[in-house]
């Protein structure tokens, strides 16, 4: 039986709300009086649903929306709003919940809209848990930017979701991710130089967009492959170029080179992975990062 | 006075005020925004001597955006200006410190702090 959490410092509002949704039976409900109460509870026990009220002391209804989107991303909102709150209730609704119910509505829509929220969200989770036992996946991409910077953002949001780590040790690999997709994309598959870049950058720019028109460098592809085993993520960025040698690259850090346009990707990928290892041509690179054991914002689905 | 999709740009005296927008943390616009540096530099050229930039829209960023305010740098270091960066989250605190660019520009809480960063009448 779905349970949901029913939130209000109203006592009367509360019962209201309870009261409708446990009619039949179809649902079971708990309570809490305010926004930091109800993130007590959901630390102890996680709810299918949490029905909120918008106007709340401690943290109004809105604050807990946003809480609730960043620390239970699986679990839907709906808002309780009392006559003159419906522009706040379409902010919510931008920031994550799943939708409102006017108080003065409750008897006629609050049933069919918990019902049909609980519908969307069961398929979501049960598309979540699924995707969460992939444990390998291969990408082959054009050389594109955009499509690149798309899966840097879905490899993040995938980590964060596995609970593989805090949202920052999330942040840290896509930046690796992004720094090792920048590298295949320039200096793989098109062998565009970072030297260019040391007079006026659109030297090393203009290459690179004519370059990307012309053959070989056109039929060039970069293939990604993410391995989620228990204990690790891997990510292994290959291109076809004809590879690079890393330890020709100056250490940025040198003040000598401290000016000088090359090596800086590289230095942030070994800041921000464990391990960092490249193939024997130089044309591929697997970033392990290992995981912490610490916690998680995100619970387990 | 100009903004673009990478930031937004301001004169406060002779300062250039640069507001990163959250597109520049993009590895596509990143691209984008070496080749569009050139306006704010364009600006310490023609008016300002310093430049602050607000990070504050910015979780992330890549060695690209480094690369960028490296040539605003550039600019600001040929007038013999100064540079400060504010409102960094801990990542971008953490990739301009390993980067060792804290050295050359300093990471400051507030636009304030910044401001007086640049403004201050020391010897650099």
């Amino acid at each position: 039986m779905p349970k949901i959490l029913v939130v209000d410092d109203l006592l009367s509002d509360c019962r209201i709300a309870g009261g409708l949704l446990t009619q039949d039976k179809a649902f079971s409900v708990v309570y809490a009086s305010n926004g930091i109460d109800a993130l007590d509870q959901l630390e102890l026990h996680v709810p299918d649903l949490v029905l909120t009220d918008l106007q709340m002391p401690k943290m109004n209804g809105l604050e807990l929306v946003q809480r609730i989107r960043e620390d239970y991303p699986l679990i839907p909102t709906i808002l309780m709003t009392a006559k003159g709150s419906e522009a706040i209730a379409i902010q919510a609704i931008e920031q994550g919940a799943a939708s409102y119910v006017p108080k003065k509505r409750l008897a006629t829509d609050l049933h069919e809209t918990v019902r049909r929220v609980l519908a969307v969200s069961t398929e979501e989770r049960s598309y979540t848990r699924l995707m969460h036992r992939v444990a390998e996946t291969t990408f082959v991409l054009e050389n594109d930017l955009t499509l690149l910077s798309t899966l840097v953002g879905q490899l993040r949001q995938d980590l964060e979701q596995r609970s593989f780590g805090t949202r920052n040790e999330a942040i840290r690999m896509a930046t690796a991710l992004d720094e090792a997709f920048h590298n295949a994309f320039y200096h793989g598959n098109l062998e565009v130089d970072s030297v260019l870049k040391e007079g006026n950058h659109d030297t090393f720019h203009e290459l690179a967009i004519k370059l990307l028109s012309e053959p070989p460098y056109c039929d060039r592809r970069i293939t990604v492959t993410a391995r989620y085993p228990p204990a690790d993520a891997t990510f292994i960025i290959r291109d076809e170029g004809p590879g690079f040698n890393p330890d020709d690259l100056p250490d940025p850090t040198d003040p000598e080179y401290l000016e000088r346009p090359s090596g800086r990707g590289l230095l942030l990928m070994r800041t921000f992975v464990d391990q960092i290892v490249f193939n024997n041509v130089d044309n591929e690179v697997t970033l392990i990062k290992h995981k912490h054991q610490e916690i998680s914002q995100n619970k387990e689905v | 006075m100009k903004t673009s999709e990478l930031y937004h740009a301001q004169l406060e005296g002779d300062v250039l005020i640069l507001t990163l927008q959250s597109q520049a943390q993009n590895m596509a616009e990143s691209a984008a925004i070496s080749e569009r540096q050139r306006l704010p530099s364009e600006y310490i050229r023609v008016a300002a001597t310093h430049a602050v930039v607000d990070f504050n829209q910015l979780s992330y960023f890549t060695s690209m955006l480094l690369e960028a305010l490296l040539q605003l740098w550039k600019s600001v270091e040929a007038r013999n200006g100064r540079m400060a960066l504010y409102n960094l989250a801990p990542i971008g605190r953490e990739i301009i410190s390993v980067s060792h660019f804290d050295r050359l520009w300093p990471i400051c809480d507030t636009r304030e702090q910044a401001l007086q960063a640049v403004l201050a009448d020391v010897p650099r």
